[in-house]
């Protein structure tokens, strides 16, 4: 099993939904550790082990941001029997997400409601048809 | 020397049922020292609690409400606003625990309050704004 940690892999503040409106938001930690990580542990096939604790807390957004981008590009099934969460400070954390962040975003990935990215990134993972893909998938809308 | 003679004069002339009554009077004078010593103690102690996590309660509740007047006054930092939340969190989760473990509290009570407050405060346009 991989492990990755929010403080040790990203950043001890983690702070709000996108990068437009703060530093560290769950858009970056996304595109810049947990789509990587998880895209590591479906080739090799293991489990991913994502360990929330041990930051100066977190607003829901940032979770939801990350996990939720996570369920829209590898879908439900697959990310929910690849991934583990770890939030032993914070245990409503874990429920948030596996209850509420997941569902709303594999409903959000059925109807094709593409996620919002308001930075550049590098090209990143997506399971099409069961294979891997890396591309630019969504750009930040011209202001 | 008369007064003691006329004390052992009067124990003598005891027979085995007064010995016996006397008996019975000490052991239930003890007795009801005892059971009203526990009892009294049985129940400081339980109040001495019962007022020990009213208090923690209460300073929760002073602390929820000086955050509140700071954040109304815009005396907070933005960025010490989630790792405020972290710590009040793990606070009153573990009181809540330990309430329930001695009260029966349902242990997640305030759950919905604590998560509603820090919804929206954390996911509101003030901390979008000023959380850089």
């Amino acid at each position: 099993m991989k492990t990755i940690s929010v403080l040790e892999n990203f950043s001890e503040f983690p702070a709000l939904r996108h990068c437009n409106i703060s530093d560290e938001s769950g858009e970056k930690f996304y595109h810049k550790v947990l789509n990587k990580a998880f895209k590591e542990a479906y080739v090799n096939n293991e489990k991913l082990s994502v360990n929330l604790d041990a930051t100066a807390g977190y607003a829901s957004s940032f979770l939801d941001e990350a996990f939720g981008n996570l369920v829209y590009d590898f879908t439900l099934d697959v990310v929910k029997s690849k991934i583990e969460i770890i939030s032993e400070q914070e245990p409503h954390w874990k429920e948030m997400i596996l209850n509420q962040t997941y569902p709303q975003w594999e409903s959000r990935r059925k109807s094709k409601q593409q996620p919002i990215v308001t930075a550049n990134h590098e090209a990143w993972y997506r399971l099409i048809n069961n294979e891997l893909k890396q591309e630019i998938w969504e750009r930040p809308a011209a202001v | 020397m008369g007064t003691t003679s006329c004390c052992l004069n009067f124990l003598c002339s005891l027979e085995a049922a007064d010995w016996i009554a006397i008996f019975g009077v000490i052991v239930n004078a003890g007795l009801a020292f005892w059971i009203v010593k526990t009892i009294q103690n049985r129940l400081t102690n339980k109040r001495v609690l019962k007022d020990y996590f009213i208090n923690e309660f209460k300073d929760i509740r002073n602390e929820y409400k000086t955050f509140l007047t700071n954040l109304y006054l815009n005396t907070t930092h933005p960025q010490k606003i989630i790792p405020w939340f972290k710590l009040m969190n793990i606070k009153v989760d573990d009181l809540m625990s330990i309430v329930n473990a001695k009260y029966k509290i349902d242990e997640k009570k305030l759950k919905p309050y604590q998560i509603d407050l820090r919804e929206l405060i954390t996911n509101s346009s003030f901390a979008s704004s000023r959380n850089g």
